[in-house]
């Protein structure tokens, strides 16, 4: 069964009619937007009244099934089967895509015409759009990057989308979260229950007998009030209200006020111990002590003639070690009384270094005065003589040099000399092989002439006899018998060898002009010889003694030079000493004037040795110096002033005491303060005793017993109030579980289908991947040149659903690769186009159709031809949209009698064919 | 057999579980995997907010 007929009216892009006839090969071509593509899925809709591709938000907002721009807003589509069947489908135009029906009129009697076309054709509509209808979507989306949506379009293809989708969306774990929840709370209802349960009628009556009847209880605090009211009046409290409240706070109130009282009142007596005994202490004993330190010390108003005496004391003192006269208070002298000791030390120290300055000085001057000598100078002869020495040696250092090189320009001349003689010793033989080369010449240049004549001589003759042909010989007259026998003789004989003569000539001439070169070189080397020998001539004979006795006698000279130089130097060396040791006296010299203060006289010594003693004197007058007397004075002249300031400040503290007392008592003490104070402690210490003695014991136990009749009271009515809500919480626990139940039955259904349709879908997809025959499409569209074999990878995700890998192998399947990986676009969609291909042969029985909505995108044009190619192989009916011309002409041609759809461009009338 | 039916014929119980499938198929192809979502959650929102019955609530 295939497609026969298809009459299109207001569905999509198409306008008020639209009559298709559909060949076994159909193409309907047309430019981008014409309405290829709305043909295609009007044949879709027909048969199942609804498009997948046509869901999600958008689609719920307008109709985008009927036409928008018709009056009538209307759609019918019919397709007519191959066996006659018409299906006829009709839609008016709703605000939404989802909504409105889609009425089926089918050319069968059935009473369920949607079933009745379904089984039919024999897909469902998950198996149509995964079998029979490959649409541009597919082909894009199986080359996206991710592994999802891939996996999606690839569970599209195989018609398994609708379960990969209810795979992914039934969750039982969300009815199952509000089920705990509702759990939860029936568990916090129990608890409650639970709860009061423990307050019942039983339990109340017991602590009634045991505690007394609640009624009881506003006299019984009544009682305790009036029991509260005088220990409050005494703490100073107010009178408490008679309720358990009042009377809890009015009773914690009174023992804390107790306690406070007693330890405020106890402070207060410590207080008076206090002042009582400071009393005593600034009013008896404290005189005491002052007046043993005044039998001791003295009376403090001889403290200003004491201390002048310190003062007269000190002066000389001071003015000796160099100090400033202090002023006469005790802390002045304090001050240079503590100065003192460091100061008689530093200055005796300094005097005592002063004279060991002095003393070193003297010695050093001595040890120098001992060493100075009298000037001393190179003698004058000595000078000359060094002088006459060395113009000597140097009248013979010019004098050696010159007779030395003449020496050496005699000796490379005699060399020359004997070399020479050397080389002219060939020039007699050189002269003897000259000669012979020239007669060899002359005898080599007369062969030639000889030869030359010869050869003339033989041409001639040929010529002669060739040309005259005489009968006779013209010199010797005989008769010639045979002439051309007489030419062939003179033709055979050898001429003479004319140019290999020349040639010998020429190279004993060469050589003869080059041994008479040599011969004249040496003639001149001859002329040379006798040049040197005048040369040599002129030259002293005796030029190597000259220079021997010449070196002799410069090095005793030099020799002469050097003793006398040496003296030379022996006396500047004393020559600097001297200077040396007058510079050191200066120098010591000065430091003594320094040190002394004054240009010392001509004894040097004696002037050094007086000042030693002077000095040494002072640094013991310094050390002899006893400061001890004035010392004890200050310390009688400070007990003085301290029992001065005593005095002032016991009469202070007396007065502050007394201030004291006066406030502590609130009244002037009279004249037995002690008296008062004692009266005032004893009048404390009772106080405290009386609060102390107050007791709380029997109010507390009262106060408790109204707490656990308030207690009981408050139970009963509790105990009241949950009998009258139990019904209540009842009601709310039943409610709960009626709707765990509820939710249970949601939970169990979805986990059903949940678990239900991962098993279905395992099923179906490992039995679809193991019947599809894609390798057969995949080598008809022009497999990648290494990797020939495809196959399908599925990987069952946490989520239960699947990953697709699609994976190309080698023939051998060596080597394995992804698509995604390493494929181009074009060679993806052909990957793609061999699954699809596949699918619609296993799955697509009854209708043997096969629907491709612009299949070669991203191809070449090699693509393209061989899927034009493979397409008219396919032994079912073929519907291909395109709006390529170039795929559009292969099909043309590689299809057998095609039947041809032209769209032209879309207007608002709709999609309209062309021609 | 269209797939819904395929599984509705494997389900534990088909009687009960059944019509709660054909919904959510419906809904799927109509709405997306988000309506499906959506519908869930409304149904328990809708047990929550329902009423025991009389006879329960005297329990």
């Amino acid at each position: 069964m295939y497609l026969k007929h298809l009459s299109i009216s207001g569905f999509r892009g198409v306008g008020s009619h639209l009559d298709l006839h559909l060949g076994h090969r159909t193409i309907i071509y047309g430019p981008n937007g014409s309405g290829k593509s709305n043909v295609l899925q009007a044949i879709a809709w027909t048969i199942y009244g609804k498009l997948p591709l046509l869901t999600g938000g958008v689609f719920t907002r307008e109709d985008a099934l009927v036409n928008d721009f018709l009056d009538e807003a209307r759609t019918e589509v019919t397709l007519t089967l191959s066996d006659g069947v018409a299906i006829t489908r009709t839609r008016n135009k709703q605000k939404s895509t989802a909504r409105g029906t889609n009425p089926l009129t089918v050319s069968l009697e059935a009473a369920d015409p949607q079933t009745a076309v379904e089984q039919l054709i024999g897909l469902s509509l998950e198996e149509f759009f995964a079998a029979l209808f490959l649409h541009q979507e597919t082909i894009r989306d199986f080359i996206t990057t991710t592994p999802e949506e891939r996996s999606a379009t690839i569970d599209r293809m195989l018609g398994t989308y609708l379960l990969r989708s209810l795979v992914k969306v039934v969750d039982p774990k969300v009815p199952a979260q509000a089920i705990e929840e509702a759990e939860e709370a029936i568990k916090r209802l129990d608890r409650q229950l639970s709860q009061a349960s423990v307050i019942s009628r039983e339990v109340i009556q017991k602590r009634k007998e045991e505690h007394g009847d609640p009624t009881e209880l506003s006299q019984l605090l009544e009682n305790i009030r009036q029991a509260l009211v005088p220990m409050a009046k005494k703490l100073g409290l107010p009178v408490p209200e008679a309720s358990l409240v009042g009377l809890e706070n009015s009773l914690a109130a009174a023992r804390r006020a107790q306690l406070n009282t007693v330890s405020a009142l106890e402070s207060q007596a410590g207080q008076l111990s206090a002042l009582k005994e400071r009393y005593e202490q600034a009013s008896v004993t404290g005189w005491q002590m002052i007046n043993e330190r005044r039998d001791k010390y003295g009376d403090p108003s001889d403290l200003p003639n004491l201390l002048e005496e310190i003062r007269r004391d000190l002066v000389p003192i001071v003015k000796t070690l160099g100090l400033s006269v202090p002023k006469a208070t005790i802390s002045s002298f304090e001050s240079n009384l503590a100065t003192m000791p460091r100061v008689q030390l530093t200055t005796s120290g300094s005097l005592e270094k002063k004279a060991g300055g002095l003393g070193t000085l003297k010695e050093r001057y001595e040890q120098i005065s001992k060493e100075v000598v009298e000037d001393v100078s190179v003698p004058t002869e000595l000078e000359s003589q060094r002088t006459h020495l060395q113009a000597w040696i140097n009248t013979l250092n010019r004098e050696i040099p010159i007779l030395t090189r003449q020496l050496n320009q005699r000796q490379a001349a005699e060399r020359d000399l004997a070399e020479l003689h050397l080389q002219v010793q060939a020039l007699p033989e050189l002269r003897n092989d000259i000669e012979q080369l020239q007669r060899q010449l002359e005898t080599i240049e007369a062969t030639g002439r000889q030869g030359t004549l010869y050869n003339q001589v033989l041409i001639a003759g040929q010529e002669y006899l060739e040309q005259a042909q005489p009968e006779h010989c013209p010199l010797c007259k005989q008769r010639i018998v045979d002439l051309q026998a007489l030419v062939e003789i003179l033709r055979r004989e050898t001429p003479v060898d004319v140019e290999e003569i020349r040639q010998e000539y020429k190279t004993l001439h060469a050589m003869l002009v080059q041994k008479q070169n040599q011969a004249a070189q040496l003639e001149q080397k001859q002329k040379q010889i006798e040049k040197l020998k005048m040369e040599i001539a002129k030259f002293p004979e005796d030029i190597e003694t000259q220079i021997e006795e010449k070196q002799k006698e410069s090095e005793k000279l030099t020799n002469e030079l050097t003793a006398v130089q040496a003296e030379i130097t022996q006396i500047e060396g004393r020559i600097k000493l001297a200077t040396e040791h007058r510079r050191r006296l200066d120098g010591v010299l000065m430091e003594i004037e320094e040190a002394l203060g004054r240009s010392p006289s001509e004894d040097v010594v004696g002037a050094l040795e007086q000042d030693i003693q002077t000095v040494r004197k002072q640094a013991a007058d310094v050390q002899a110096l006893d400061i001890q007397p004035i010392a004890d004075k200050l310390n009688r002249a400070k007990q003085l002033s301290q029992i001065q300031e005593d005095e002032v400040q016991l009469r202070q503290r007396l007065d502050t005491v007394l201030e004291e007392v006066k406030q502590t008592l609130g009244q002037p003490p009279g004249e037995d303060v002690i008296g008062a104070l004692d009266q005032a402690i004893q009048t404390a210490h009772k106080q405290a005793a009386e609060i102390q003695a107050l007791n709380f014991e029997p109010i507390v136990k009262e106060l408790d017993q109204a707490k656990q009749l308030d207690e009981i009271q408050k139970d009963e009515i509790r105990l009241r109030q949950f009998e009258s809500s139990y019904q209540t919480a009842s009601q709310e626990k039943a409610r709960l579980n009626y709707r765990i139940q509820r939710l249970t039955d949601l939970r169990n259904a979805l986990q059903d289908i949940a678990e239900t349709t991962k098993r279905h879908q395992q099923t179906i997809v490992t039995g679809l991947l193991d019947a599809l025959d894609i390798h057969r499409y995949y080598q008809q569209l022009d497999p990648h040149p290494a990797y020939r074999q495809l196959q399908i990878e599925p990987e069952l995700t946490a989520k239960g659903t699947y990953n697709y890998w699609i994976k190309a192998l080698t023939d051998d399947r060596s080597h394995g690769t992804y698509v995604q990986t390493r494929f181009s676009t074009a060679q993806a969609n052909c990957a793609a186009i061999a699954i699809f291909l596949a699918v619609n042969q296993h799955l697509s029985k009854k209708l043997e159709t096969i629907i491709l909505d612009d299949p070669s995108q991203s191809m070449d044009p090699d693509h393209r031809m061989r899927l034009a190619q493979t397409l008219a192989t396919i032994p079912r009916q073929v519907i291909v949209a395109t709006e390529d011309p170039q795929m559009f002409g292969f099909l043309v041609d590689v299809f057998e009698t095609p039947t041809i759809h032209q769209l032209g461009s879309w207007t608002v009338d709709g999609a309209s064919l062309v021609g | 057999m269209p797939i819904v039916e395929q599984i509705k014929a494997n389900l534990v119980d088909p009687d009960k579980h059944g019509p709660v499938l054909k919904a959510l198929v419906d809904i799927l192809e109509e709405q997306g995997e988000k309506g499906v979502k959506d519908r869930i959650k409304k149904w328990i929102e809708e047990i929550e907010a329902d009423t025991p019955p009389l006879t329960e609530s005297k329990e």
